[in-house]
């Protein structure tokens, strides 16, 4: 059974107060009833002093002699509650010594249960009385005084005289009763009010969390600009922050995969054009045109794949954060193969490549983004340059990891903002599939998805500098 | 007619190029957006396809200062941006025409086709002489039923005389309406059309309807 948290935590709360209940109202039973003990207890304790003023030693024996007054609850009527018992050796005719003394409310041959203690540290107990009543009793042991005229001569320390007082108790015990069933009302009462109000009370307090609720189910792809309002219970707001930085993510995520779309849509619209026109123009005019109408359409086609390969890798290069566990790399090492892939394009054209980068340079980054940098760079470099050219790389100082070189005589100042801009292309010519204005852009975003920068300049030989930077001298 | 494509795709343009000189226009081409321009402030073109998204200066900025400059040549935009915006935005920054990519090639060359028509304060797309027919749309000429075949050059300096019937046309005026910048020219190229011409729509017995103004030019029919 999938209970809701409010359930859960109504049935928890209650059951809480349900032990809490119980457990304070079992302490205030124990107390209140420790309190009428001790004042039961007490009343016994004072009767039984009371009595042994009446018991002296006197020579061999003890001499009880109560007042009637002292008597008058031990009487044996219709209420009788108390009652005693002596044991000592107490005086009668001499031919019989009887070792027990009873109050007149016990029978001849009802006896108290006997324990004892001492004057200071008296025995209190419960038991049955002789008559089937529930009883209480105080136990004394101890020696008695001795009469005042034979205190010094015949003081015998040795001669006890036990002593048990008992009361009924029936009444104590229905007042405990009472107390018990009062507390459980109480407690029941409580207990009840915990199962009505708690519900009601967690409804109210849990209502922010169900407004947070209510308000993400109304939010779809079309509403992703939707945030939750911070200004909540404490509790609730890191979950609304939480959700609002969920919802940027998605929100940029999204833009960016409509923004891909749009782009891919957009740029694709000139080589469909181109794709499109050709082959019109084909069949209107199939014999005034020229060239291999196959090969042609390859390679358009072959552009626009291209186009939109670089497109995607942009994005996601785009999306993705430097959440990468850098390995180390040689610099030089990746540049070598970029370099190879580019070497024979490069010849063709006469174009050298001078390679002086400080082979010593290891960094720690993601291996295949420095790739994809350094392919672009140096594949542009090798593209841009005049024939007959020079391509120069190198690495600097401090924090220029890289840089790479190649004439520019087409380019200005004014182009170099734009460089980066995607599908930018100095030259006129998009018939060269390869390079579609997005190599740089792609660049730009692997750096800074690993932690470095691509910058452009412009030196006084119209040289057109690429540089790769990095934030920290001990790499990424 | 004449007319200036300004697009950056070089294969779009060829094609693009290919197609107006197939349909028998004079074409001049280039991708870069100065160069456009000054190439639009210098010869009277009939139309300009231009294209919005180019190096150098963008498409916009090259009409801005083509009618900042007084040029009046109609001007077909041909982008890739299709939301409504944008297309106001060309349209009011000038252009007479906007036509996104792709498009069909037919469609463009009708396009232009209306523009040359109405850059000459033509909706009809025939035009009558005497008993000579041109068709504007499908670039043909007739006497009465009869086809009369022209070369590209012969048909382009007949129908630029035949939009400006009544008026008297120069042989440079001609020239640069009817030439691209591929064309050789030799100085007494188009006393040579005009020759061959005559003979192609000489109706017998009657006058040619293209009169010689000695100093001045070449007329067709009467102003209408």
């Amino acid at each position: 059974m999938n209970l809701s948290i409010k359930t859960k935590l109504a049935l928890a709360l209650s059951m809480f107060a349900a032990l809490l209940l119980m457990a304070g109202g079992w302490l205030v039973y124990r107390q209140i009833k420790a309190s009428f003990y001790h004042e039961f207890d007490e009343r016994l304790r004072l009767q039984a002093m009371s009595l042994t003023t009446g018991i002296k030693q006197e020579r061999s024996f003890v001499d009880v002699i109560f007042s009637d007054k002292y008597l008058r609850e031990y009487d044996d009527d219709e209420s009788r509650s108390w009652f005693f018992q002596i044991w000592a050796p107490l005086p009668v005719d001499d031919a019989y010594r009887p070792k027990t003394m009873r109050s007149d409310s016990l029978k001849k041959n009802q006896n108290l249960p006997r324990r004892f203690g001492s004057l200071k540290e008296p025995v209190y107990w419960n038991f049955e009385l002789p008559d089937g009543r529930s009883g209480r009793g105080i136990g004394i042991r101890y020696v008695p005084q001795a009469d005042d005229h034979d205190r010094r001569s015949n003081f015998d320390k040795n001669l006890k005289v036990e002593l048990v007082v008992a009361q009924d108790r029936t009444e104590l015990d229905q007042s405990l009763r009472a107390v018990a069933k009062n507390i459980g009302i109480a407690g029941g009462v409580g207990l009840l009010a915990t199962l009505l109000f708690v519900p009601l009370i967690l409804l109210r307090f849990l209502r922010p969390l169900k407004s947070v609720s209510k308000q993400a189910e109304t939010i779809d792809v079309e509403s992703l600009s939707t945030r939750f309002d911070t200004r909540v219970p404490p509790e609730i707001r890191p979950i609304s922050r939480a959700l609002n930085e969920l919802l940027a993510r998605l929100e940029s995520s999204f833009d960016r995969e409509r923004q891909l779309s749009s782009d891919i849509a957009h740029e694709l619209r000139t080589p469909i054009s181109e794709l499109k026109s050709y082959a019109e123009l084909k069949i209107k005019w199939p014999d005034k045109t020229e060239g291999c109408f196959e090969k042609e359409v390859l390679q358009m086609v072959a552009g626009m794949e291209s186009l939109v390969e670089n497109l995607l890798t942009l994005a996601r290069m785009e999306k993705s954060a430097a959440e990468f566990e850098g390995v180390p790399v040689s610099l030089t090492d990746a540049l070598s193969n970029s370099v190879d892939e580019v070497q024979p394009a490069a010849a063709a054209r006469g174009i050298r490549i001078r390679n002086e980068t400080n082979p010593e340079i290891r960094i720690e980054t993601h291996p295949e983004l420095l790739q994809i940098i350094l392919r672009n760079l140096v594949s542009n470099a090798v593209a841009h340059s005049p024939s007959g050219g020079e391509v120069q790389i190198g690495s600097g100082t401090d924090n220029e990891l890289l840089h790479i070189s190649n004439h520019a005589p087409d380019l200005s100042a004014e182009d170099l903002p734009r460089m980066f801009d995607r599908l930018w292309q100095k030259d006129a010519s998009r018939s060269n599939d390869e390079h579609c204005g997005l190599g740089l852009p792609l660049a730009r975003s692997c750096a800074r998805a690993i932690g470095l920068e691509l910058t452009a300049q412009l030196n006084e030989e119209n040289r057109l500098e690429m540089i790769l930077i990095r934030f920290s001298s001990e790499g990424t | 007619m004449r007319i200036l494509i300004v697009e950056d795709s070089t294969r779009l343009r060829s094609t693009l190029s290919q197609a107006f000189r197939f349909s028998s226009y004079a074409v001049d081409e280039t991708g870069d957006g100065k160069e456009g321009l000054w190439m639009a402030t210098s010869i009277p073109y009939d139309v300009i396809v231009l294209d919005i998204m180019l190096p150098g200066m963008d498409g916009l900025t090259v009409l801005k200062k083509l009618r900042e400059s007084g040029c009046e040549t109609s001007v077909l935009l041909l982008t890739a941006k299709d939301a409504v915006q944008d297309r106001v935005f060309g349209l009011r920054s000038g252009a007479d025409d906007y036509l996104v990519k792709p498009f069909d090639l037919e469609e463009l060359l009708a396009r232009v086709e209306v523009l040359c028509r109405r850059g000459y304060g033509k909706k009809n797309n025939q035009i009558v002489i005497d008993d000579l027919t041109l068709d504007l749309g499908d670039k043909s000429v007739k006497r009465g039923n009869e086809p009369i075949e022209l070369t590209a050059r012969e048909y382009r300096t007949l129908e630029y005389l035949a939009v400006r019937r009544g008026e008297v046309v120069s042989k440079q005026e001609i020239e640069s309406h009817i030439y691209d910048d591929q064309a050789d020219l030799m100085s007494n190229v188009v006393e040579s059309i005009v020759c061959d011409l005559r003979k192609k729509i000489a109706s017998p017995g009657a006058p040619s309807v293209i009169q010689t103004r000695r100093g001045f030019g070449y007329t067709i029919g009467k102003p209408e």
